[in-house]
């Protein structure tokens, strides 16, 4: 497996976006590390229609969706390293503020949802082809289930995001503004 | 509203499509997979 033009633009990305999380454009930076991120997650739809051949389960071309799936496993760890500067980025760190919990929503429990099922199915991928004698059915079968297990995961982490992401935003837009100073 | 907290609204708003996009596409990718596995 090489390394392909997506996981390259993921990890100069995610290099880029934690330089730009320590100027003040850190909003923006975020934004770029996530957008760079969506992009690589993005390409797996065309692996999976374009590469994977009829026989995809059996000969060679299992090896191109385990790249795709490589490349998520790498996409869910840029996100959990940049989830802490990218929370500093949505909310100002301060005391009684739950300024970590974006970072969670948008960033820690996706990147770990990503990974750990791009290892489940990675398991399953290895375990098919070190074990050839079992019929092509029940080895499909078998990368049907770790699939939907998978999807299951991401699904929930995905609603999550998503609910988590919508509640913090517009928490953050109907906050009152600071008291000011009374002028003298 | 203050200015900045919309701003930062703003923001949460477009980074919580960007990942929700992400994961959508992912289970997509595989749904892709699977279709191509079960037209065998």
């Amino acid at each position: 497996m090489s390394v392909d033009g997506a996981s390259l633009t993921l990890v100069l990305g995610a290099a880029l976006t934690l330089f730009g999380l320590r100027t003040r454009y850190r909003a923006w930076a975020s934004l770029l590390g996530l957008a760079v991120v969506a992009l690589a997650l993005g390409v797996s739809v065309f692996d999976g229609e374009s590469h994977a051949g009829p026989d995809a389960v059996v000969d060679g071309t299992i090896f191109v969706w385990m790249g795709a799936v490589l490349r998520r496993a790498l996409a869910g760890v840029v996100l959990v390293v940049l989830a802490l500067p990218m929370s500093r980025a949505f909310a100002r760190p301060g005391p009684g503020e739950r300024w970590w919990l974006a970072g969670l929503l948008l960033g820690g429990l996706p990147g770990i949802a990503l990974t750990g099922s791009s290892m489940l199915i990675l398991d399953t991928m290895k375990r098919l082809l070190d074990d050839a004698s079992r019929p092509s059915e029940q080895r499909i079968l078998e990368l049907e289930q770790a699939l939907g297990r998978s999807d299951l995961l991401l699904g929930a982490a995905a609603a999550l995001a998503a609910l988590g992401g919508a509640w913090l935003a517009w928490r953050e837009a109907t906050k009152p503004a600071p008291a000011r100073e009374p002028s003298t | 509203m203050s200015s900045p907290s919309l701003r930062r609204a703003l923001v949460l708003l477009v980074a919580t499509l960007l990942v929700v996009s992400g994961l959508v596409s992912v289970v997509l990718g595989d749904q892709a997979y699977l279709e191509h596995l079960r037209s065998r």
